[in-house]
């Protein structure tokens, strides 16, 4: 199993320094923008997967893979 | 609707009600730290009014489920609000009568969230905090926050919380490695 160290990828100094250049006020909003663009992207990936299904359905998918990738944050 | 703007009705509610609260989670590693995609606003919150009171100020276009639920790892309960639209949830954490969470809570700090007021933990919190639960993602956030907040944070308060939850070890390997980089 691979530690945390090896999870989070190396901390070198270049993106020590890039995280503290970046104003506190745009990161806190970060989370939620890197959000939106990885379920824009999800959206897309299932429609190329699956071109027939509705918009319903890629948004009761995109759920059903968010909770699980929660329930599997949620114990680490 | 995006993410961001699913928070802000969420603050209004907590300051209309005047419930105090703090934005948790990844939303405040990111900060401090280096930012990651989170798919929920997790809020500790003193639930001193009925839930109702809180469902009803979300409006609604949240459905908050009235069923506590309970986390055996991070030995914490909590409410989820689901937004009628997309997949990014809102999480109300109960602030619990644990030391270490009352104090955490009580040095909250205020920051801008837009044009709105957001309070948040401290950076040293989100140490102590990421290190208590110690989960693979906590310590990967841990070193991030100490990596970029190393010179501006206060030591001596992340030792002494640290050592109570017996995590003094890990902390003193992330900031040997924090500083070899620094």
């Amino acid at each position: 199993m691979l530690s945390a160290e090896e999870l989070g990828g190396a901390m070198t100094r270049e993106r020590v320094e890039a995280a503290r250049r970046r104003p506190e006020h745009m990161k806190l909003l970060a989370g939620g923008d890197l959000f939106d663009a990885a379920i824009e992207r999800m959206w897309w990936g299932i429609r190329s997967e699956s071109p027939s299904v509705t918009e319903a359905e890629i948004v009761a998918e995109i759920k059903r893979r968010l909770n699980l990738s929660r329930r599997l944050e949620r114990f680490g | 609707m995006k993410a961001n703007d699913i928070v802000i009705p969420v603050l209004d509610a907590l300051h209309q009600l005047q419930l105090p609260f703090m934005l948790v989670g990844s939303f405040s590693s990111n900060m401090y730290g280096e930012e990651r995609t989170t798919q929920d606003a997790d809020f500790v919150i003193q639930l001193t009014r009925p839930l109702g009171e809180l469902a009803a100020a979300l409006g609604p276009r949240f459905r908050l489920d009235s069923q506590l639920s309970f986390e055996t790892v991070t030995m914490t309960s909590r409410y989820v609000a689901e937004f009628e639209e997309g997949p990014f949830k809102i999480e109300f954490f109960l602030l619990r009568d644990d030391p270490y969470d009352q104090e955490r809570f009580r040095r909250r700090v205020a920051k801008p969230f837009r044009d709105r007021t957001v309070f948040v933990p401290t950076a040293e919190d989100v140490v102590v905090q990421k290190l208590r639960w110690s989960r693979p993602k906590d310590i990967i956030d841990a070193r991030l926050v100490i990596a970029v907040q190393i010179g501006k944070l206060d030591l001596a308060y992340i030792r002494k919380w640290c050592a109570e939850f017996g995590k003094r070890d890990l902390l003193e390997r992330l900031l040997i490695e924090a500083a070899s980089i620094s």
